[in-house]
């Protein structure tokens, strides 16, 4: 277990768990941020990407010619000159799979998939850039297209990679428990033939936007951006550019949004890198809404083969097995650790003992997947709570119960699942009771016989998710054994300014979770001051040292390892301020508290110092200190915080893979119109459990976002495509990600278990888990009764539900016991 | 998609079939220009059919699959940046009182951004810019 502790016994009051306002809103409401296209650069110019129309082909020839005519251009990057240039992208994957040749713009000759980067042009302006990319002539030879993950590991289907031999990027299996015996001994057992999760992504309010400079003289280039994942994004570029890691500085501003997805910006940033270096011109990139549908990242699309559940007639479910096809899209980049990152929740919410998945990742001509908001778990959760909820209609069980039944129980924590991870804390049974209570359960069911027959179905739905937090590296060995990853780590930096006032600089890059407020908060109390008075450094840069290899903000994790290093660094600040103010107070320093702005005496406080005294001495009278406070001292505290993670045994696919398990309990209420198939949000509701807050406020805030992003997936979002590999949401009219127009009310309540293995209690939440998709789905099922259609995919359109009304999917799943 | 239409031309049938390889007629035909024979078969052009957004000239390379006195079968593959349109069209010629009936059908393909972004529009516009260049074309036969 961690040593990080937040006390320094010198606070006397505790902002931390209170819902301060944001401090970066101020900024940002007056339009004072600074987002990625708002950096102004002398002689900037700008980047236009000529893209494949197609989604599988032969490049025969490019002709760049035509550039030469527009007014303001400035040259290109072809894709022969990238592949002499680059390296290709590291991959994570083992051999034959590693094979892979993923490069910033088209590799091999080909293109994978509709919207990839064939050219990068450059244009004195946005438009001569643009037109000057209309001008280039690509021509190509169409190859057969992929775009179901099943027939992409049929015989005889067309190879996206040669290199690699297949369509399989990487296969794995689990094995915990005996599922055999259970399914074979069980008193029941449901099987499914399929099940879909389908394909959207986190589409951030800001598109990518990359800005590279390249300084010949010292040979470095400077990365201006949102990059949600700096030292990761350093790493690939420096890798495939041959360049030191040194000479690479990435910098974030304001960022208007990741969610994970922004950890691909690797791709087109070394492109851009190339032309800024090539040119000794500063390049910017601004993607489009469309590019970033194209390639931006789409969560992983995955397809469930063959699921059977053991349950017995109490109503104890046993476990479960599944085969999945992992539809990637044309690269692995990221992936395949979603192979492994969903096991982190293999459990999901529930006392099974038993576990088998077979996964296999599967590339097609679609665009390439990246983390999304509740990365790989979610389609795992997802499958086992329709498994869940599937279970309790088909067998007769009341849905409340069932899960009440099965939960993990608040004195089974720490909990160990069935592959050795350690699920924290929790209480889902005050989290279900609470949630029900917010929806009006009892009321509802009412309505529902109420409107039984009148052609306006009434559903009630129930999702539990898991938030699984502060990712254990040492997993990527499951997918690899030779990655040199282990545990996790970041990196932060507190310091007192010459004139006593605090900064703060951590690894975590915010894209609006608030962590310059909950920082703030954090090291106000340890400091004993108010968080106004705290300067959090915005963004990220990489060459403020506040970093670790783990840096960024990724995987729900920013409340335990940003803010452990910021208390431990601020503990170092502490015992600094200590140190001098007990030279200068000739007081022991143990008797010294922290209040106000001032070190004082806890046993006199006439005797004090403002912070401006001790930094004036330090920085300007250092000849007015003892030589050993002066030699020692320079009011800088950089910590690292060590999340206490173990490697797991890779063979045995077991060990703990995240330090802690956030929940969330949502209902809803749905109303579906039998005529038309379309589902109405009566009432939603969601219970959030992340351990000890630190701001409430921001928490409630992002629980929102999530639910919102979950509920257009359940409903709205979806990267459909064209069976010729067409994206068919290239933009927010056929993409609709829900606004305040399409939802009700959210109401929120909240349980507190605080995490046993944190430094204050609190546990990473951002991402959600997915719980809407989980919860709508079986409101639409509770709607439709259990002799009807079965809700099988998690995107339920008017359409889908219509064929559900008229009993779809009802032949895919059996009661075989 | 598959869009379909009907006109009526002055010209004869085998007039009609000659203008395949006639880069020369051709160049004279509202929305095309700069025709050119780029091999048996095949023409190249740039086709600007009109849009709400203006004409949108499209790089377009026009493929004979077969020409017979009553039907022909062209492949039309246009590019423009990162769209690209392929449409497979099939000509019927039938004699008519004034010239020849012509019935054409056409499984079109969108691909690029206008797949997404165009997919409520691009029927009507498809069907409009074939059915335009077709007569136009079928009027300096």
């Amino acid at each position: 277990m961690t040593q990080t502790t937040s006390d320094t016994s010198t606070a006397t009051t505790s902002w931390t768990g209170q819902s301060v306002p944001r401090i970066e809103d101020d900024r940002l409401l007056k339009a004072n941020g600074e987002f990625g296209d708002d950096t102004p650069i002398h002689g900037l110019a700008y980047v236009h990407f000529v893209r494949s129309p197609y989604a599988h082909a032969r490049i025969t020839s490019i002709d760049v010619t035509g550039c030469d005519e527009i007014p303001g251009y400035v040259g290109c990057l072809l894709p022969d000159e990238a592949a002499t240039l680059t390296n290709p992208f590291v991959e994570l994957q083992p051999e034959p799979w590693s094979n892979e040749d993923d490069r910033c713009l088209a590799s091999g000759g080909k293109v994978r998939y509709a919207g990839e980067p064939v050219v990068a042009v450059a244009g004195a302006s946005r438009e001569a850039a643009r037109d000057a990319a209309a001008a280039v002539v690509i021509e190509y030879e169409q190859l057969d297209v992929l775009v179901d993950a099943k027939a992409a590991v049929a015989d005889g289907a067309p190879v996206l990679h040669e290199a690699v031999g297949g369509n399989v990027g990487w296969h794995g299996a689990w094995d915990c428990g005996d599922i055999g015996f259970a399914l074979e001994h069980a008193d029941h057992v449901i099987e499914v033939d399929e099940l879909h999760f389908h394909r959207f992504s986190a589409t951030p309010l800001e598109n990518s936007v990359i800005t590279c400079e390249y300084d010949a003289g010292m040979d470095v280039f400077k990365f201006i951006g949102g990059c949600a994942m700096p030292q990761f994004t350093i790493f690939m570029i420096g890798a495939a550019l041959g360049h030191s890691a040194e000479r690479i500085h990435v910098v974030s501003k304001d960022f208007g949004g990741s969610f994970g997805v922004k950890i691909g910006m690797y791709v087109p940033a070394t492109a851009v890198a190339l032309l800024a270096r090539k040119y000794r011109r500063p390049m910017r990139w601004v993607e489009t809404r469309t590019e970033h549908h194209w390639m931006g990242g789409h969560a992983n699309e995955r397809t469930f083969l063959d699921v059977r559940m053991a349950i017995q007639n109490d109503g104890t479910v046993l476990g479960l097995e599944y085969r999945c096809l992992d539809d990637i899209g044309a690269y692995s980049r990221y992936e395949p650790l979603g192979g492994v990152i969903w096991s982190q929740v293999a459990n999901a919410c529930y006392q099974i003992k038993h576990l088998k998945v077979d996964y296999t990742t599967v590339y097609t001509n679609k665009g390439p997947v990246h983390p999304v908001r509740g990365y790989s778990r979610m389609q795992h959760l997802w499958v086992v709570e329709r498994m869940m909820d599937i279970a309790a209609h088909k067998l007769g069980f009341d849905p409340v119960e069932f899960r009440l039944t099965n939960y993990i129980q608040p004195d089974q924590y720490p909990y160990t699942t069935v592959n050795g991870c350690v699920y924290d804390s929790g209480d889902l049974p005050q989290s279900l009771n609470k949630v029900l209570d917010l929806i009006d359960y009892d009321k509802m069911r009412a309505l529902q016989a109420e409107r039984r027959g009148t052609g306006r179905r009434i559903g009630i739905g129930i999702g539990s998710t898991l938030d699984s937090g502060t990712n254990n590296f040492g997993q990527a060995r499951i997918i690899n054994a030779y990655l040199p990853f282990a545990g996790n780590t970041e990196g932060g930096l507190v310091r007192m300014g010459q004139d006593g006032s605090i900064y703060a600089v951590t690894g975590g890059v915010a894209f609006g979770q608030g962590h310059e407020t909950t920082s703030a908060q954090v090291i106000a109390d340890m400091l004993g001051i108010t968080p106004g008075e705290v300067f959090v450094h915005r963004g990220g840069d990489s060459s403020l040292s506040a970093q670790t290899g783990f840096s960024g903000s990724y995987a729900s994790q920013f409340a335990v390892t940003g803010i452990g290093a910021l208390i431990n660094a601020t503990k170092k600040l502490v015992d600094e301020i200590k140190t001098v103010g007990a030279a200068m107070l000739q007081a022991p320093k143990d008797d010294l508290v922290l209040e106000g702005g001032f070190v004082k005496v806890a046993s006199d406080h006439e005797r004090a110092l403002p912070f401006a005294a001790i930094a004036g001495t330090v920085f300007f009278a250092p000849g007015a200190l003892p030589d050993d406070v002066a030699d020692e001292v320079n009011l800088v505290g950089r910590a690292v915080y060590r999340a206490p993670l173990a490697l797991p045994d890779v063979d045995k696919k077991y060990g703990n893979l995240t330090l802690t398990y956030a929940t969330q309990v949502h209902a809803c209420v749905v109303e579906i119109d039998d005529e038309t198939g379309e589902t109405t949000l009566l009432a939603y509701a969601m219970v959030d459990d992340c351990g000890t807050p630190i701001n409430p406020m921001i928490i409630e805030g992002q629980v929102q976002g999530a639910t919102v992003h979950g509920i257009g997936a359940a409903l709205f979002e979806n990267f459909g495509y064209s069976p010729e590999g067409q994206l068919l949401g290239g933009n927010f009219y056929d993409y609709h990600a829900p606004t305040a127009y399409d939802l009700p009310t959210l109401r929120y309540g909240s349980v507190v278990s605080p995490s046993p293995f944190t430094p204050i209690g609190a546990k990473g939440m951002g991402e959600g888990g997915g719980a809407p998709q989980h919860t709508v789905c079986a409101a639409i099922q509770d709607a439709l009764g259990a002799d009807a259609g079965m809700v099988l995919d998690s995107h339920n359109p008017p359409e889908r539900v219509l064929d559900l009304v008229n009993g779809q999917g009802a032949e895919r799943v059996r009661v075989l016991r | 998609m598959n869009l379909s239409g009907e006109f009526t031309a002055a010209a004869t049938p085998q007039a009609l079939t000659g203008l395949l390889s006639d880069a020369g007629r051709l160049e004279g035909v509202g929305g095309l220009s700069s025709v050119s024979v780029s091999g048996a078969d095949t023409l190249d052009c740039i086709f600007s059919p009109v849009t709400s957004l203006g004409r949108i000239p499209l790089r377009t390379t026009i493929t004979t699959l077969s020409a017979a006195p009553d039907a022909a079968a062209l492949r039309v593959v246009g590019v423009r940046g990162h769209q690209a349109v392929d449409a497979d069209i099939a000509l019927e010629f039938a004699p008519a009182d004034s010239g020849t009936t012509v019935r054409w059908t056409a499984d079109v393909v969108v691909r690029g951004g206008a797949a997404s972004v165009g997919q409520r529009v691009w029927s009507e516009l498809a069907s409009r810019a074939i059915g335009d260049v077709l007569a136009a074309a079928a009027s300096v036969a």
